[in-house]
């Protein structure tokens, strides 16, 4: 009995990974991209505290040079590629479906191949370590001809390229299929004006990716070429340098967007949920958003401001660099605006999502100085630099889709996180982030990317508290997933829609259990009568009826009818 | 936990992803560390690729049937063909890149061989008429099966593939034997790195195409395809018309300029 017992046991857990194994199905994909985004991150992590450790003290000895160079570039490859990146894909492929009511994504087989390329990618990755001769040492950029076989013959490197070709398949699978399905598979009512912003930034992202993975992987394969075939792309005097500059960098710039969109889209949903209307000018907000996207493909010289490009291109990419910078501004103001004299709930995502706003702002700033040649001769190369785009990456886009986590926590899994808890890892890992990269704005003497420092330099105090704020940093972050898998160990306990969220994805009957589409999917759903606005699901409940009458009354903008909302 | 997932339809699973990710990533490792292994991702990546067309052939995946939808602005287009026009856009951004490298290596390097000293125009031209000429036996093979006519259809796609596979005979028979033995090779320089790589990846397309269109024969030997329903033909038509253009611009940059 016991053992016939144990023997269905067994059967159901081999099922089960049988079952996760084969599916085809966008919730069960979109957990395994997430789940494996995390163990991503906890390995990329695992890099960054060890080149904290390395850097806590002058002239240290805990990392040789050649190990700390391939933990610069896994940490760097992982962060961006393996786990921000698919991250924000995984939620997308959760999410989106159910905001637009469509059964599945368009090509449910080539969304698992998707997945799967990523994962094996991943593996690809972190296992050129252990190759060897050891793994990649160039940093992220891999930049030429320090890729080429003269400089870096070691087989992990080779490895690498190939994790990233495979990686490039994967996202550009990824881009066709999230393209055709918001484009040809929305249902009846779910109109282009009505399109949730989640699934506008996923459009943004996937058109980008679709734009920005191709060319990378037209440059890998000239690199691979260069090391498997003896060819000398990126070894020749005449330019070979310059050229992988270009074909990297022409994706590497919108692959920054490609990492950040999914992070905005969720920033504006959880705002919107929180402070209960829509985001501040909706058409506008759109429309900006459309604006970074397009002009976002012309900006990645300013990655090579100082590898001696002439006079003019500097000119032009430092004008392209500032007018990018408007309409994104315009998405952040967009953002804080919803919160104008809102009444909002300060709930755990709200509360990752303002920090992230706080992240972007910084960052920004710190970015946009890089538009001047005059000053990016000066920060290129240090520590300032690693500030700005931690900001942005760690900050910004961690945040913020750790809030989309907490957010669609109780969607996914009927469960919600405890909140008190989160709450006080959030302060934890808020100060901490700002311990570790707060001071790298001050270090302009340190270069990145050399793995010590002299006792002269006067950088050793900057550089321990930057390790105190690390060794915080880390484990807060592990404690904020943590507190997500605790929440499984209890019974379901949240209602359907504990956010009181108005999307789409939160409607129909509620069914957090996997594999099943809602009752919404494929089936029309119909605009309230006389709704002039485009957030028309805003306006669906009865508790926005006075929203709805004032957007009727006045016809325009965004935080108008709210105030007035809440003043009536 | 199970019962959680009871709901799921059991025909939308398939071990096809996961082999087919396996065998390429078996394949690239191969590549680096142990060539043999490279052999063992390729036929894992056939067997994967036998699946897809097992599953075609029998329509396996076909009954996701679309439902009221909005589709403005390209209710023309169906979702397959949409993802083809997708993916094709990847795919010109892909040669684009490398041609773009192409003319930058071209223009930064100091000398540069006359087309005429290291190419055979006459090679070149005769395979640019025959791949235009399997262009014309795949519409031929579309505008058959439009009016019915199945027979037509296989005699079109027997056409286009005997040709593609002409193409790949004078290509990787003839013509680069010719250029090795004259010492022009993928590494004899940036002329020959460029042409050999870009023409390469071009070949590999047709490859690639020649299975798509075998799988079409396929199909159409199993009363896949009827004057109603053979979009399968016309998306991987589209491939393989994109494929006939990509070398419409190989040809003169490399043989004639």
């Amino acid at each position: 009995m016991q053992q016939s017992h144990q023997v269905q046991e067994a059967k159901a857990i081999v099922f089960s990974i049988k079952d996760w194994l084969t599916t085809t199905n966008h919730k069960q994909v979109g957990i395994l991209y997430i789940v494996t985004a995390i163990f991503f991150m906890a390995v990329a992590g695992s890099f960054g505290e060890m080149m904290r450790t390395q850097l806590a003290v002058p002239n240290n000895n805990f990392l040789l040079p050649f190990t700390y160079d391939q933990t610069v570039t896994l940490h760097g490859l992982l962060m961006i590629l393996w786990v921000l990146t698919p991250l924000g894909i995984g939620l997308a492929n959760y999410i989106v479906p159910l905001q637009i009511g469509a059964k599945d994504l368009a090509f449910p087989r080539m969304n698992a191949l998707s997945y799967w390329t990523y994962l094996f990618s991943g593996i690809m990755l972190v296992s050129s370590v252990f190759m060897p001769g050891g793994g990649p040492n160039t940093g992220w950029t891999l930049y030429a001809p320090l890729n080429t076989i003269q400089f870096t013959s070691q087989a992990g490197m080779t490895l690498a390229v190939m994790a990233l070709l495979l990686f490039s398949l994967s996202v550009t699978m990824g881009s066709i299929n999230f393209l055709t399905t918001i484009v040809r598979n929305r249902t009846k009512g779910v109109t282009w004006k009505r399109l949730p912003i989640f699934t506008w930034s996923i459009v943004f992202t996937m058109a980008l990716a679709l734009f920005a993975f191709p060319p990378l992987a037209a440059g890998l394969l000239l690199l691979s070429s260069d090391r498997f075939l003896g060819t000398v792309f990126f070894s020749s005097t005449q330019g070979g340098g310059i050229l992988w500059d270009e074909l990297f960098w022409f994706f590497g710039h919108p692959e920054v967007y490609i990492v950040v969109f999914p992070a905005l889209g969720v920033i504006a949903e959880v705002f919107q949920t929180f402070a209960k209307r829509p985001v501040f000018s909706r058409t506008a907000f759109i429309v900006e958003f459309a604006a970074v996207t397009f002009l976002s493909v012309g900006v990645w010289m300013h990655h090579m401001f100082t590898t001696g490009v002439n006079y003019s291109v500097l000119q032009t990419f430092s004008f392209t660099t500032l007018a990018i910078s408007i309409p994104f501004e315009g998405v952040v103001l967009g953002l804080v605006l919803t919160l104008y004299k809102a009444n909002i709930k300060l709930n755990t995502p709200m509360l990752y999502c303002l920090a992230a706003i706080f992240t972007v702002t910084l960052g920004g700033i710190t970015g946009v100085l890089q538009a001047f040649p005059a000053l990016d001769y000066a920060f290129n190369g240090t520590y300032f630099i690693v500030g700005h785009f931690h900001y942005v990456m760690a900050g910004t886009t961690l945040f913020a889709l750790l809030a989309g986590l907490y957010y669609w926590w109780p969607k996914i899994t009927k469960r919600k996180p405890n909140e008190i808890f989160g709450i006080i890892i959030f302060v934890v890992s808020f100060v901490s982030f700002n311990i570790l990269y707060f001071p790298y704005f001050f270090m302009l003497d340190m270069p990145r990317r050399i793995s010590t420092f002299s006792a002269a330099s006067g950088l050793a105090s900057l550089n321990l508290t930057a390790t105190i704020g690390a060794y915080i940093f880390g484990p807060a972050a592990a404690l904020a997933v943590l507190n997500l898998v605790l929440s499984l160990r209890k019974p379901p306990s949240s209602g359907p829609n504990p956010w009181e969220g108005r999307e789409l994805e939160w409607t129909g009957d509620y069914d957090g259990s996997l594999g099943t589409a809602t009752a919404t999917a494929g089936t029309a759903v119909d605009p309230p009568e006389n709704t002039r606005s485009s957030h028309w699901y805003w306006c669906r409940t009865s508790s926005c009826a006075s929203v709805e009458t004032v957007v009727d009354s006045t016809g325009k903008s965004g935080y108008l009818k709210k105030s007035a909302g809440v003043e009536s | 936990m199970t019962e959680d997932y009871e709901h799921r339809e059991e025909s939308k699973s398939t071990y096809a992803p996961i082999i087919l990710a396996a065998g390429i990533a078996v394949l690239l490792f191969g590549f680096v560390i142990f060539l043999p292994l490279a052999v063992v991702g390729g036929i894992i990546i056939g067997a994967a690729v036998f699946m897809l067309f097992k599953d075609g052939a029998n329509e396996k995946f076909a009954e996701f049937k679309e439902s009221v939808e909005e589709k403005w602005p390209l209710e023309f287009l169906s979702k397959e063909k949409l993802g083809i026009w997708l993916f094709l856009v990847s795919e010109i951004l892909i040669f684009g890149g490398l041609i773009v490298a192409y003319v930058y290596v071209r223009l930064s390097s100091n000398s540069w061989p006359v087309a005429t000293q290291t190419h055979d125009v006459i090679l070149g031209m005769s395979n640019t008429i025959i791949l235009l000429t399997s262009s014309l036996a795949m519409v031929f093979a579309l505008y058959s099966i439009r009016g019915g006519n199945i027979k037509g259809l296989r005699i079109g796609l027997i056409g286009t593939f005997s040709l593609g596979a002409a193409f790949l005979v004078i290509k990787l028979g003839i013509e680069w034997p010719q250029y090795y033995r004259n010492g022009f090779t993928i590494s004899s320089g940036l002329p020959g790195s460029t042409y050999f790589l870009l023409t390469g990846l071009h070949a590999a397309h047709v490859g690639a195409g020649l299975v798509a269109v075998g799988y079409l024969l396929f199909r159409s030997f199993h009363g896949g395809f009827t004057n109603t329903k053979h979009s399968a033909v016309e998306n991987i038509g589209l491939y393989w018309h994109f494929v006939d253009i990509v070398w419409m611009f190989l040809f003169p940059l490399f043989y004639l300029i």
